[in-house]
């Protein structure tokens, strides 16, 4: 028993690792524009100074502040995640969707998932294709939860608005690799959540902000939001790097191996970091002894929204397989080589 | 919480019934184990472990669970499946990644490949099932994907970077694999999870089993759960645990109780799925009951049974020299599946028309 209440504590908002910090929030849902709980999660979890100085802006970030002194340095990390929201509660009971950020509509097709009600969660059902429907696009996904009415499924508390996701998960795997839904960005966010327990804020030189951003799975939107009034000298996105280090896909870009270490998102489809600011990051990793890869990949990153306000835009990132899928896989060693590069960044760059 | 909730309404019900003897497992707990074709084993001990005390049972050569009891006529044979779609390890690449070849259910008439891309997995190693996933392709770097993801698509990842890795966790050639079980109540009285319509005899025949043990039906009785029933030779219809079955046993009477196969259509091209139909029933409205030989006598002019007609196999069809031949089913809502979906109703009448079969006997 004293076994259990040491591993409880351990694994409670106090938990000194990346990856127990990651688990603790990964379960939480957050479909884009619903990222309170998320937020909550991550507040609990700041350390007492930072606690204190914590702001939510009016686009939901949540940012913490600390130090001055050029350059001003910027970390964004998003809450958000790929899911569903109700639009409606149709006559039969069913839930007619939308769905917030892109991903495979089949990976929904035939499952089950989770509308996260106020009350709690509801299970649900997404109806597979018809007979003889060709295709299973975002238009054909619905949700039925056993109701027959619009009344009943109002009973279960289902309300227009509500989130749903598949079943949140975090499960541990061979070789250190672990396994679960929205890694992206919940790896990002837990990254720098523990790096900002590790610095001391006394002892930094330049300005720092942290924010756990909203919103950038459909269009950048906290960041942007952000953007508009915060004018950073570099802004290190902490997200993704999609990996092709899986054997569908094609190694010509984003070959960067799991558990290699962090990655700098050089170049990918948002973005271009400039050569001599890569080369200086590897630097400064190389002396610290943290294993840092680099690499071109896909996608965007909420960096990119600072560039127009004159920012350097040098995305950090950790490897990851079935990208927008619900069996995200990351090493739990990079992310540890992550989290130490931000701290490396906030003291050094 | 739900789940339990439907858990002690059950075993309230079963306790309400004739014979008090209740199982101590029900479909939630059933439908967790994972049992593909050739690798009933973990599912086999559950249920014997649940048989009532002092029931003997045994377990033929090909895996098949029997209990026998009574003497006379008629003799009466009450047979499931045990088995469920899944695949096998036929491959360990150099870098850790589980190649696979489809076991019994998979394909044409049964679990479309489209639902493991991108999904959790759970492979059996020494030490126990451990968690994959069926690899996808990420939408940001724009993969070419096929055109209809079949077997050769399949990669599976269980987090090892080689095979000396895999096989130290106990993964080797021959593992077996399934999609990760999972088992939620609906709203009412629905409950939706994977291979439900493959499980729900087991519960079926579990409960029937205790209800004989106190208040036995008169003649002769066999209850079977069927190994690879989804196992099926070239031109054979009948899977093999009831083949096998049949060389044992020579019932009066058989009910086969378990899922209709759904029928090819014949109007349509022959590609998986699109091509198949399942005979329509209504979820709650009771039982499903197809005569192949005979007429269930109690049955005639029962109210709250769905009568259909034809199925995409007989599996009774081993047993053709019997003169009562009947498939006992309900219905299932998006059959095959991973969130196949009954009504627990529908379960609880089966279980009672099942129980009415023999109730003027006793």
């Amino acid at each position: 028993m004293k076994y259990l209440i040491l591993i409880a504590i351990l694994a409670g908002p106090g938990a000194d690792d990346p990856t127990a910090l990651l688990e603790q929030i990964i379960i939480i849902p957050g479909v884009s524009g619903h990222e309170e709980r998320v937020r909550e999660a991550i507040r609990e979890r700041l350390p007492e100074w930072a606690a204190k100085v914590a702001v939510e802006d009016e686009h939901g970030n949540l940012i913490v502040e600390v130090g001055e002194g050029k350059p001003w340095v910027l970390f964004v990390a998003h809450m958000d995640e790929t899911g569903l929201e109700v639009m409606k509660i149709a006559d039969d009971g069913s839930l007619v969707v939308r769905h917030r950020g892109g991903f495979l509509p089949t990976l929904y097709e035939g499952e089950i998932v989770e509308v996260h009600a106020k009350e709690g969660v509801v299970p649900g059902v997404v109806p597979p294709r018809e007979r003889g429907q060709g295709r299973f696009g975002y238009d054909s996904i619905r949700v039925v939860l056993g109701t027959r009415s619009a009344e009943e499924t109002q009973g279960l508390g289902v309300a227009v608005g509500d989130t749903i996701t598949v079943p949140k998960r975090f499960d541990p795997m061979l070789g250190g690799k672990k396994m679960g839904r929205g890694m992206d960005d919940r790896v990002g966010s837990a990254a720098i959540l523990w790096a900002i327990r590790e610095l001391d804020p006394e002892a930094l030189s330049k300005k720092v902000t942290f924010v756990w951003s909203t919103e950038e799975e459909i269009g950048l939107e906290g960041a942007k939001g952000l953007a508009a009034v915060k004018k950073p000298d570099f802004v290190f996105a902490v997200d993704t790097y999609v990996s092709s280090d899986s054997p569908r896909e094609s190694p010509r870009f984003g070959h960067v191996r799991l558990g290699e270490g962090a990655v700098v998102r050089a170049i990918d489809g948002s973005n271009i970091a400039p050569f001599n600011d890569v080369m200086r990051l590897l630097d400064l990793a190389r002396d610290r002894k943290i294993p840092l890869e680099y690499g071109v990949t896909g996608g965007g990153n909420d960096g990119s929204a600072f560039v127009p306000g004159g920012a350097v835009d040098l995305p950090i990132a950790w490897p990851l397989r079935n990208s927008h899928t619900a069996v995200e896989i990351i090493h739990a060693g990079d992310l540890m080589a992550l989290s130490r590069l931000v701290v490396a960044i906030a003291e050094e760059f | 919480m739900r789940t339990h909730t439907l858990t002690i309404a059950m075993m309230f019900a079963a306790w309400a019934a004739p014979g008090g003897s209740t199982p101590d497992v029900d479909l939630a707990g059933l439908s967790m184990i994972s049992a593909p074709s050739g690798y009933e084993g973990s599912l086999r001990v559950l249920i014997r472990k649940s048989l009532p005390k002092g029931v003997t049972s045994r377990v033929d050569n090909l895996g098949s669970l029997i209990l026998e009891g009574g003497e006379g006529s008629p003799h009466r044979l009450f047979v499931t499946s045990l088995d469920e779609p899944g695949l096998v390890v036929s491959r360990i690449t150099p870098d850790g990644y589980l190649r696979l070849s489809p076991l019994g259910g998979i394909g044409p008439g049964g679990l479309d490949l489209r639902f493991f891309e991108g999904k959790r997995v759970v492979v059996r190693g020494k030490a126990g099932w451990i968690p994959g996933a069926v690899t996808a392709t990420s939408i940001h770097l724009r993969g070419k994907r096929p055109e209809r993801f079949s077997i050769d698509d399949v990669w599976v990842d269980i987090g090892a970077s080689s095979r000396d890795e895999a096989e130290a966790a106990g993964i080797t050639r021959l593992a077996p694999l399934t999609l990760t079980k999972q088992f939620r109540s609906l709203a009412g009285t629905q409950v939706t999870g994977v291979a439900l319509s493959h499980r729900f005899g087991s519960q079926v025949l579990l409960e029937l089993a205790h209800r004989w043990s106190d208040s036995p039906p008169a003649g002769k009785w066999t209850i079977a759960w069927a190994a690879q029933d989804l196992i099926r030779g070239r031109g054979v219809r009948v899977g093999r645990g009831v083949q096998r079955l049949a060389q044992q046993v020579q019932p009066d009477e058989v009910y086969y109780v378990g899922r209709v196969a759904p029928r090819r259509a014949p109007d349509s091209a022959p590609e998986p799925r699109d091509s198949y139909w399942y005979p329509e029933s209504k979820l709650g409205a009771g039982p499903v009951v197809l005569s192949v030989e005979g007429e269930v006598p109690a049955l005639a002019e029962g109210e709250g049974i769905q009568r259909i007609k034809g199925a995409g196999r007989d599996p009774t069809r081993a047993f053709r020299g019997a003169g009562q031949r009947h498939i006992l089913s309900i219905p299932v809502l998006y059959p095959d599946t991973p969130a196949e979906i009954i009504d627990t109703r529908d379960l609880d009448a089966l279980i009672e028309l099942i129980f009415s079969l023999t109730k003027e006997d006793r």
